[in-house]
């Protein structure tokens, strides 16, 4: 459910409760309202609508009748699919902080890594970028301090409590573990619903 | 009729840009566009182009272009010190170029930015989701989804203006020395003496800065755990405060969501200020 509105100027930021499917319900809005909604930004537990005009915005009882009306299964009936991912771990620098600050052995990290289960929990941050929830607990590293300016294109990396992916070069403020080998096109990628398994295969690089 | 421009000096991040890219944020396709998109639509009103047409955005350093053909051309923002065949031309005028000459340009003084409109519609710019802005890293838009070369062709349809507008045009040169936001969402992350620094800074830009974002130089306090559980959604204007204490202010190509505090946001039309500011040069932070 909604817990805040925020209207600021001719945008509207929503808290949802932690449980809410935030993703979906964005792409709910932005398909129903599309006339009045310019871009929907999706997060976690918070979505940005950006309205073309300041007169076009809903008010705070209608998202929460629409969000009532999602719930009630509109996307419900989605399938999960699943996209097999082979990558290689690497003994980067970054990895090894997260070694020492975790206090875990790079056995440990891998077994962790590879018996845990992911899911495509959104797209964000970058063009091909995925937010895959199941990262194991003690394997959470918050984000770096200040950014790395470069990570290259497919780099596997963790931030917070996510397993992220890059599919392009860019800044990354997350720690880069890995890279990899066989990600599918932007196209590809954007056809991926949320929930999608993603079942990797990890080769150690030394 | 066609029109034939070929770039003979790629100037520094020459870029076609337009409005932007909208509606497709959820999947993190950024916004890009104009980094001044006052500047830039008054280039294209002077040819006569539709307002939200694409143009070449220069930044810092200007393009050299040879005209195969007759154009109407207008430059704005920057001043880059532009030429015609070595004679001087004036920002915010419709100038008429003959087939065969040359403009030229050198670095700007004042300013960053400079946009340069040609009359006509382009024929052979790449569009990627709705836009013709240049998005290097995914390759879209643009001519072939990069940055200008040497010897990129650029080929214009002349259907819509081949005359020379008459406006009268008094742009007032925009003000750099302070520039205007408003509280972001996690602003109270700040302590009480952050907030008096970044209120009473002379901040810079960092030659380390791109049109994803703008690193500022002078710091405000260290605070390691200020970081968010979780990523948040951010637009150009946006403010992050980094753990180390760095400001940085995300721009047009910017991400669609981030996981630092967003202690301020920088309004649209303050953007088009604030992304008119070179490295180095001093301005101080206010609130609206």
């Amino acid at each position: 459910m909604i817990e805040k509105y925020s209207p600021l100027v001719s945008r509207v930021s929503l808290d949802l409760s932690p449980e809410s499917n935030c993703y979906d319900f964005s792409l709910f809005l932005k398909s129903v309202h599309s006339n009045e909604l310019l871009d929907v930004i999706p997060s976690k537990n918070e979505i940005l609508l950006c309205y073309k005009q300041e007169r076009d915005m809903l008010s705070k009882e209608f998202l929460q009748n629409a969000y009532h009306l999602f719930t009630k299964g509109v996307l419900a009936s989605k399938n999960p699919d699943t996209l097999n991912l082979k990558a290689t771990i690497k003994s980067t620098e970054d990895l090894k902080l997260i070694l020492n600050s975790n206090q875990l052995s790079l056995d440990d990290f891998i077994n962790q890594l590879s018996t845990a289960s992911f899911k495509l929990d959104m797209f964000g941050f970058i063009p091909g970028f995925m937010y895959l929830d199941g990262l194991p607990k003690e394997l959470h590293m918050p984000r770096k301090s200040s950014p790395a300016y470069n990570c290259p294109a497919n780099s596997l990396a963790i931030g917070g409590q996510y397993l992220g992916v890059y599919k392009y070069p860019s800044p990354a403020g997350w720690f880069i573990i890995g890279q990899i080998l066989n990600l599918p096109s932007l196209e590809k990628l954007h056809t991926l619903n949320r929930g999608t398994k993603i079942v990797f295969e990890f080769i150690y690089e030394a | 009729m066609r029109l034939k421009i070929e770039i003979l000096h790629k100037g520094m991040l020459s870029s076609i840009q337009d409005i932007g890219r909208f509606g497709y944020k959820h999947l993190a396709i950024p916004q890009s566009g104009w980094m001044d998109k006052r500047s830039a639509q008054i280039a294209n009103i002077l040819v006569a182009n539709e307002i939200d047409s694409p143009n070449i955005e220069m930044t810092m350093q200007s393009v050299s272009m040879l005209f195969h053909d007759t154009a109407s051309i207008a430059i704005t923002g920057a001043d880059m010190k532009f030429k015609i065949d070595e004679i001087p031309i004036e920002l915010n005028k419709t100038y008429s170029v003959s087939a065969g000459s040359k403009l030229t340009g050198t670095y700007a003084k004042e300013g960053f930015r400079s946009y340069l409109a040609i009359g006509g519609t382009p024929v052979n710019y790449l569009k990627s989701y709705d836009s013709y802005s240049t998005y290097p890293y995914c390759h879209f838009g643009g001519l072939n989804g990069t940055y200008l070369e040497q010897g990129d062709i650029l080929i214009f349809d002349r259907s819509i203006s081949e005359s020379l507008i008459d406006i009268n045009t008094e742009i007032s040169p925009l003000d750099t020395d302070r520039i205007f936001l408003i509280e972001g969402p996690e602003f109270n992350m700040l302590s009480d003496t952050d907030k008096q620094i970044l209120l009473n800074t002379k901040f810079k830009i960092s030659a380390n800065s791109n049109r994803m974002g703008a690193r500022l130089e002078g710091l405000v306090s260290r605070n390691e755990s200020r970081t968010l559980d979780n990523s948040v959604p951010v637009t150009p204007g946006t403010i992050q405060c980094l753990p180390n204490g760095q400001l940085v202010v995300l721009l047009q190509d910017a991400q669609t969501t981030g996981g630092y505090p967003r202690v301020g946001i920088i309004t649209p039309n303050e953007l088009n200020k604030f992304n008119q500011i070179r490295p180095g040069k001093t301005f101080n932070l206010s609130f609206s």
